[in-house]
């Protein structure tokens, strides 16, 4: 009997203990700790740890639109382009599965090496990207007529009033750039003389 | 005690003698990858009497072919071009010219001017690593070092290329002793044709204003070549991509007048060279291939005399037989990588030999 | 400062300079200055906690000295019993008060910047728990560098003065020296004042032999840190950041990944840091023999870390284990539970709670504390089990000595005490053990070979040279057989080979090692500590 009691009295203050840490717990803080808000993954690798994870994609399955959109940004300005939904830093050749032939791809090398940034043309807009391993992902999206608009209905040739009602005041200004910002991506619209003169979708690349 | 002092001193010797052969042998040779690595390097193995210098990035190195400019107009000239030379890195280049001659006049092919910090690591290396050691040099590296380079890894490029051990091959060992050579003069040469297809619309930006730095040493290469008495000439190739956006070209025109400068968009001059976009470029219009590169020289070398008081140096014995030679290697390398292209359907030896 | 950057070799011939050219007698203080400045780099704030430990640990040890000569003046003085045994309890017991203050302060520095935001989170969660709204916010403060260390070293330090085992030191900057020594501030080895002192303040000039042992086990210890350690690293980052995807036979190589990683580092780091202070002609505690030879935990634990964990035996275990409250407790568990448990449960609850406190120092979250208990647990259960394996012996009394058999130990305790592991690498507890389960649920030897575990996290050749690193490891070790220092060994080489042995493994560090550009330094692992 006081075997067993020992016993069970053992057994249960280890499953409370084995049932403790959770997610709630504050990462340990270190020096030099660059982001507190990031995903604890170890004590020790504050300092290092790269926020480029790795792919979850696995090249060539594009079925699942969900599964890309768990990899890339499930929030921020997106674009939709011919009922096509458009997220920065998605893959690229699973758009092109939805969006079809581009009217042209340009490949911007760098004057010596390897590792390309393309430019896919399409009417009313270009998508630029980036390499990143096998795949190549949207960093930016750039307006090229009035054909277009932005998923808040904006487009050139709108006045600067019209940006700020669709989008607010909490934006940063460099000369005639006026930059709305959510989470890692960034909508930036160039104003002269009142008018919005051009419009780009950015990824914060870090 | 006599005893103790040989070990050292051997040990020492031995040390320094392995570490300087393995150094070697890591250190890229650019025989067949990023070729444009060996490009400032040749510079040093000219015989320094050339008439007129280039200096820039890749629109120098590729588009401006020194063979044409001798050809026809008997100039001698050399591009000390380089992949994404930045303008202090240009400047650098001038002023280490000037330790070895004194060129009529000097080439600054302006796209560098959007550039008004360091970049890119590997690229200084690709420019900087070419250069002697200078004061030039020493503030090149300066200017151009980004946060993770170190000076040691400058001094000593061991430390920067030791991760190379897994790449070692045979090239590393062919040209242990002897660098392979990537140019004629500076200038790299592409038979090859991709036409140019699709170009993007340049992107909006918030500031077509060039920064200050990059003003800064811009008057430094006036100054410069005021003090040396040499001709500056400012120029931009014409290349379809990067855009230069006409705000940028409306500074260079200011600032060439307010300097006295003579200032050259070839971009406005594509059909009165006879350019052709479908022909004269190997990638798409970013750069000229040999064809372009000609017509393109053939256009400035009218300029340049119009200009400039350059002798015609067809006429100087030994300086003629040298650029005949070169004139000669020149035909030939371009008639190997047309065979390699009907062959193979592409160049296979970029190299010069 | 890292060890590992250019800024600490400068710093070091600095200091080196200004060892030898200061007279002996006051070389110490040039350590001192030294070791203020190294730590001041870390973080200048952080200056502020450790003056504080030395401030208090010095005040407070002078007073029970002094308290202790009027005692022994007073006691001398008397010749009544009575009233020298009053005498004495007085002062016994104002020193205690001196005591526990110091203690107080010193381990409340210690739980104010390790444990706050500990305390807070779990206070937040059982906010949750009652179905309140409100949360407390987190202070986010910055850890000092190595104030575990430091902490429980003077912590030693202070209990040994009060035991009166140590004559308490008179000069504070003494002091200061003892506890903020630069070489061993980050990561240890925790060391007794009374092995420390003999060495430390001594300023004995270094000769040229003592120099030349010295770097070459610095040479050894950037071995170990920038071949294996450094290089092996981001391996295990990409293992361990999926840990759903990454399971099974993954997991097994990712603890095998880390047991390589945490000695290489940890030893590496130690390595430098004794050989540094050698050169200064001090003498620091080895914190590690030949572990991956132990035959069973508890014979780990005498070779893993051996100073953390003769700290917390000679300063918790057997304190608590003979302290009044165990003592009453262990009468009252006999009598409830009868002498068998009864004898061996306090023995147990001991084991546990120091345990308990080991993987609460490693570290302020559950998965820390997991981790200690589950070494607990194991040491608890083989105690138990101790008279099944004698009478198992008994049935088989050569096996023991069998080779086979003891490479089966070797594995056994190589495999238990490196999944317990798990707790430090993966978060979550919970997550931990389902990873331990995946061994034999999810194992798929098949697709982890099939799944190139080189294109999935490091190329091929990163591997070849961290095996390489091993290697040279191994033959350290089988060099150093039989408790030989692998430097004893070197000097019976004939010169050239011994300098060509030297030079071979500088090369492979200049040359293998995970530094310069491209790579991102790393601290060590247990400077976050």
């Amino acid at each position: 009997m006081k075997i067993l009691t020992t016993s069970v009295f053992l057994l249960i203050a280890v499953a409370i203990l084995a049932a403790c840490g959770s997610p709630a717990t504050e990462p340990e803080i270190v020096p030099n700790q660059q982001d507190e808000t990031e995903d604890y993954i170890s004590a020790y690798d504050a300092i290092t740890y790269n926020q480029n994870t790795s792919d979850y994609d696995e090249p060539g399955s594009y079925d699942d639109n969900e599964a890309d959109a768990a990899h890339t940004l499930a929030f921020g300005f997106t674009l939709i382009y011919n009922s096509v939904t458009i997220q920065m830093d998605q893959d690229m050749a699973y758009l092109l599965t939805l969006l079809g032939e581009p009217l042209g791809i340009f490949e911007a090398p760098s004057c010596a090496f390897d590792g390309i940034d393309r430019i896919f043309g399409f009417p009313g807009i270009q998508i630029h990207t980036y390499p990143d391993g096998d795949l190549d992902r949207v960093h930016t999206i750039s307006f090229l007529d009035d054909s277009i608009t932005t998923s808040e209905g904006i487009t050139l040739g709108n006045s600067l009033d019209d940006v700020l009602a669709a989008y607010g005041s909490n934006y940063e200004q460099d000369t005639n750039m006026f930059t709305f910002t959510i989470d890692r991506t960034t909508l930036s619209f160039f104003i002269e003389d009142d008018m919005v003169t051009g419009i780009i979708y950015g990824l914060i690349m870090y | 005690m006599y005893m103790r002092w040989v070990k050292i001193f051997s040990s020492i010797i031995a040390f320094v003698l392995v570490f300087f052969v393995v150094q070697r042998l890591l250190v890229p040779k650019y025989a067949t990858v990023v070729l444009e690595g060996g490009l400032i390097r040749e510079y040093y193995s000219s015989n320094f009497d050339h008439n007129v210098v280039f200096i820039g990035d890749c629109e120098v190195y590729a588009n401006f072919s020194p063979i044409t400019l001798w050809d026809e107009f008997g100039i001698t000239s050399f591009l000390r071009g380089s992949p994404q030379q930045l303008i202090w890195q240009s400047y650098y280049l001038f002023h280490d010219t000037l330790r070895f001659e004194t060129p009529d006049v000097v080439v600054f092919n302006v796209l560098a001017m959007q550039y008004n910090e360091p970049q890119y690591e590997p690229y200084n290396r690709l420019t900087l690593d070419g250069m002697r050691w200078s004061r030039a040099k020493f503030s090149a590296i300066s200017a151009s070092r980004l946060y993770d380079e170190s000076w040691l890894s400058y001094f000593l490029p061991f430390f920067r290329y030791k991760d190379r051990w897994r790449d070692i091959s045979g090239e590393d060992f062919r040209y242990f002793f002897r660098s392979p050579r990537v140019s004629i003069n500076g200038f790299m040469i592409r038979s090859d044709v991709v036409p140019a297809g699709f170009i993007p619309a340049p992107l909006p930006r918030a500031n077509f204003q060039f920064g200050d730095t990059a003003y800064y040493y811009l008057d430094r290469m006036v100054q410069l070549a005021a003090h040396n008495d040499i001709n500056l000439v400012l120029v931009k190739a014409p290349t379809l991509y990067p855009h230069w956006h006409a705000q940028w070209d409306e500074q260079m025109v200011d600032f060439a007048q307010r300097n006295n400068l003579l200032y050259i968009n070839f971009l406005e001059y594509i059909e009165a060279m006879g350019l052709d976009f479908d022909t004269d470029t190997f990638n798409a219009g970013l750069h000229l291939n040999v064809f372009g590169a000609e017509k393109l020289a053939r256009f400035f070398g009218e300029i340049l005399l119009e200009h400039f008081d350059l002798p015609d140096r067809r006429n100087e014995s030994d300086t003629a037989a040298a650029w005949n030679n070169k004139s000669e290697l020149y035909h030939r390398i371009i008639e190997r990588q047309q065979a390699e292209i009907s062959t193979y359907g592409r160049i296979i030896n970029f190299l010069i030999n | 400062m890292l060890f590992t950057s250019s800024a600490f070799v400068a710093f070091m011939a600095i200091v080196l300079i200004l060892y030898r050219v200061f007279p002996q007698r006051h070389r110490w203080f040039v350590l001192l200055v030294a070791s203020m400045t190294f730590y001041g780099f870390a973080g200048p704030s952080f200056l502020f906690y450790i003056t504080a430990t030395i401030v208090c640990t010095y005040i407070c040890t002078t007073r029970i000295r002094l308290l202790r000569n009027a005692r022994d003046n007073a006691v001398a003085d008397t010749v009544d019993k009575t009233a020298r045994k009053a005498i004495r309890a007085k002062a016994k017991a104002a020193c205690k008060r001196w005591f526990v203050a110091c203690l107080l302060v010193t381990l409340g520095l210690l739980a104010i910047a390790k444990y706050t935001d500990f305390v807070i989170g779990n206070a937040n969660s059982l906010l949750g728990l009652i179905g309140s709204g409100r949360r407390f916010g987190f202070m986010h403060l910055a850890l000092p560098m190595g104030i575990s260390f430091y902490t429980f070293q003077t912590v030693g330090y202070i209990i040994d003065v009060y035991r009166e085992k140590t004559t308490p030191l008179t000069n504070p900057f003494k002091l200061a020296l003892f506890v903020s020594f630069f070489p061993q501030v980050i990561q240890g080895p925790i060391s007794r004042f009374d092995d420390l002192s003999q060495t430390l303040y001594s300023g004995t000039p270094v000769n040229r032999h003592g120099f030349t042992r010295a770097a070459q086990r610095i040479l050894i210890g950037f071995f170990k840190k920038l071949v294996i350690a450094d290089r092996l690293w981001p391996a295990l980052l990409v293992l361990i950041e999926a840990p759903d995807e990454f399971r099974g036979a993954f997991y097994l190589f990712s603890i095998l990944l880390y047991a390589i990683i945490l000695f290489a580092d940890f030893t590496g780091g130690l390595d430098i840091t004794i050989g540094i202070a050698e050169i200064f002609g001090i003498r620091l505690a080895e914190n590690f023999n030949r572990p991956f030879y132990s035959r069973s935990t508890q014979e780990y634990w005498q070779r893993w870390h051996i100073t953390m964990y003769t700290w917390f035996r000679d300063y918790v275990f057997y304190p608590v284990s003979v302290g009044k409250s165990m003592l009453r407790f262990s009468k009252f568990s006999r009598r409830f539970f009868g002498d068998g448990i009864g004898k061996r449960l306090p023995v147990h609850i001991t084991l546990l709670w120091t345990w308990f406190l080991t993987g609460f120092w490693h570290g302020a979250t559950w998965n820390f504390v997991a981790w200690g208990l589950a070494n607990g647990i194991v040491i608890m259960v083989s105690l138990e089990l101790a008279p099944l394996y004698e009478r198992f012996h008994k049935v088989f009394p050569s096996l023991g000595e069998k080779k086979f058999y003891r490479i089966f130990q070797i594995f056994r305790t190589f495999w238990l005490m490196n999944m317990i592991r798990s707790f430090d690498i993966y978060p979550g507890v919970m997550n931990a053990f389902r990873l331990m389960l995946s061994v034999i649920t999810e194992f798929d030897l098949s697709g982890f070979i099939s799944r190139n575990i080189s294109e999935l996290t490091l190329p091929i050749s990163d591997y070849v040279s961290a095996g390489i690193g091993l290697l040279v490891l191994f033959w350290l070790s089988w060099l150093g057989r039989g408790g030989i220092d692998f430097r004893d060994k070197w000097a019976t080489f004939a010169w050239p080979v011994r300098y060509g042995v030297v030079g071979a493994i500088l090369f492979t560090v200049l040359i293998l090692g995970a530094y310069g550009h491209g790579y991102d330094a790393r601290q060590f692992i247990y400077n976050q500590f």
